[in-house]
């Protein structure tokens, strides 16, 4: 299945890799859950770690056990430092946000 | 040679600092080159409409990509328009898909000083520069699919959490580099060995998060043709897929694909890391599924790829004449045994056509297939149903599983014929 590579091929293969490169990342694009004190909230706790396209292009309709599961995992399994009553603010305004 | 993206660096808010990078660079090494990988102003070229509730995102262009369907820009999730799958049998770098789990990226990025390390249960620890691995072991190259573990995840239902995806999250590319088994025999492998484990550059935005590591067994290892991979389609990996040396596991799901690979350590347990011991699992079952919605009692790490067959030639919803031939192109795959046959049909599955099997670049690589019909007037729900060289065929039905993997029913494309 692994075809072994002529000289040539091999030549121009390991020219184009030995190069230095700088990654810039375009600019991230401005996304918003909404206005008011809640979505400023959310916004906030949820953009430090990931871009908010995260919870905006989840399905809609999911429900209010699907977001407070989602939350419970973030705390959980990747540490967002949230606190009990944060935690139940957030996953109530994305149930509400992205309907139940 | 990989290039910046001329064109847009106008527009690049990051202009001045990536010149001054190129130039900093060129001055500082008397071989080789130095380049910015810039990003472009996030104009949006475009919308994506994927066939799923709340399915549009925008088309935008990241360093050395075209537009692409963006899923997610922190960290990056771009997804493959689907058209580019009817351009060729190999997906061009610039439009192969993207997706990272942690934000980190590595964005100083110089082959001539990335090294990967190996270590661990092995009599000798490595350390390996890039023009080390080109110059003392035998290079190879190899046509293989990566597909994201999730592809097709937004066509699910009932719908689950995770990236929203059309079925662009796979790529078919010529991967360009050497055998890992034989960098494990130079390093020297040690009795008792179990697993071998892979990390890349790439890190968690917070300590908190898991790292992502993923592990593979050793006897897969030393049989499979498992690759360190510098080459893309002949040319250096684009930055967002690997950039300089990436592992490629042909016919494994892209979540083993590590990008950025800096570290193999030979181990004696199972690797218990996040990402194999809770994500990317699989119902431990006969179908790896359970009933919509169920809950799995066992689970199991995600594997080989299942067969696949799509329809590229036409969309949902083209439009052809009625009753004149139509050439029906498409591309099947699976988990590297190979595809035997792919079928159509036009009556949900009653009755089957066979199609013609193009050109085979290998039994891990997409195959190209093209059937003709005529089609009278009307609107015609086609599909396309691939069977592997180990005999598994495509459901009908979809079976389902709660992370959203593994999708491989039967798609269906509607054709209109007109008279």
């Amino acid at each position: 299945m692994m075809r072994r590579l002529g000289i040539a091929a091999l030549a121009v293969a390991a020219l184009a890799t030995l190069c230095a490169a700088t990654y810039r990342p375009p600019p991230e694009p401005t996304v918003r859950l909404g206005t008011g004190s809640e979505a400023e909230l959310v916004e906030a706790h949820c953009a430090a770690c990931h871009s908010l396209d995260y919870i905006v292009n989840q399905s809609p309709g999911m429900g209010a056990a699907f977001w407070t599961a989602e939350v419970a995992k973030m705390r959980t399994v990747y540490g967002a430092p949230l606190d009990d009553d944060t935690a139940k603010r957030i996953a109530a305004y994305l149930a509400k946000r992205k309907g139940a | 040679m990989v290039r910046s993206e001329a064109d847009g660096e106008e527009a690049g808010g990051a202009v001045p600092l990536a010149r001054r990078a190129v130039t900093t660079g060129l001055l500082a090494t008397a071989v080789g080159a130095a380049m910015a990988v810039d990003g472009h102003a996030a104009v949006p070229h475009g919308t994506a409409h994927l066939p799923f509730a709340n399915g549009e995102r925008p088309l935008t262009r990241f360093p050395q990509k075209r537009p692409l369907i963006l899923q997610t820009s922190r960290p990056p999730q771009l997804e493959t328009p689907f058209a580019v799958f009817d351009e060729g049998l190999l997906t061009p770098n610039d439009a192969f898909f993207v997706r990272y789990h942690l934000s980190d990226l590595p964005t100083d990025l110089d082959a001539r000083s990335h090294r990967v390390d190996v270590g661990g249960l092995v009599d000798r620890a490595l350390s390996l520069s890039l023009a080390d691995l080109q110059r003392d072991f035998p290079a190879v190259e190899l046509v293989a699919v990566n597909q994201c573990s999730g592809n097709g995840r937004g066509l699910v239902a009932p719908r689950v959490a995770g990236g929203q995806l059309g079925n662009g999250a796979m790529g078919n590319a010529r991967w360009h580099g050497v055998p890992l088994r034989d960098v494990l025999a130079r390093a020297g492998i040690k009795a008792g060995a179990r697993q071998v484990v892979f990390d890349g550059l790439d890190q968690p935005p917070a300590q908190s998060v898991p790292d992502f590591a993923k592990a593979l067994d050793l006897d897969h290892v030393l049989e499979g043709d498992v690759l360190l991979a510098w080459g893309m389609n002949g040319q250096a990996l684009p930055f967002l897929n690997g950039y300089p040396l990436r592992l490629v596991v042909p016919g494994y799901y892209g979540t083993y694909w590590i990008k950025h690979l800096s570290r193999i350590t030979v181990t004696d347990s199972v690797f218990d890391g996040y990402w194999m011991s809770k994500a990317y699992r699989i119902p431990d079952t006969a179908c790896d599924c359970v009933a919509p919605g169920a809950k799995p009692d066992r689970t199991r790490p995600i594997g080989r790829l299942n067969v696949r067959s799509f329809v590229t030639s036409h969309a949902d919803g083209a439009v052809v004449r009625a009753n004149v031939p139509v050439r029906l192109r498409g591309i099947a795959f699976d988990g590297g045994s190979g595809i035997a046959s792919v079928a159509i049909t036009r009556d949900g599955g009653s009755t089957w056509q066979p199609a013609q099997l193009g050109e085979d670049l290998g039994r891990y690589s997409f195959r190209g297939w093209q059937a003709e019909v005529a089609l009278p007037p009307g609107v015609h729900a086609i599909g396309a149903r691939a069977t592997s060289q180990n005999g598994e065929v495509q459901p009908l039905e979809p079976q389902w599983n709660p992370a959203g993997y593994r999708r491989n029913v039967v798609e269906t494309v509607h054709i209109e014929a007109r008279a």
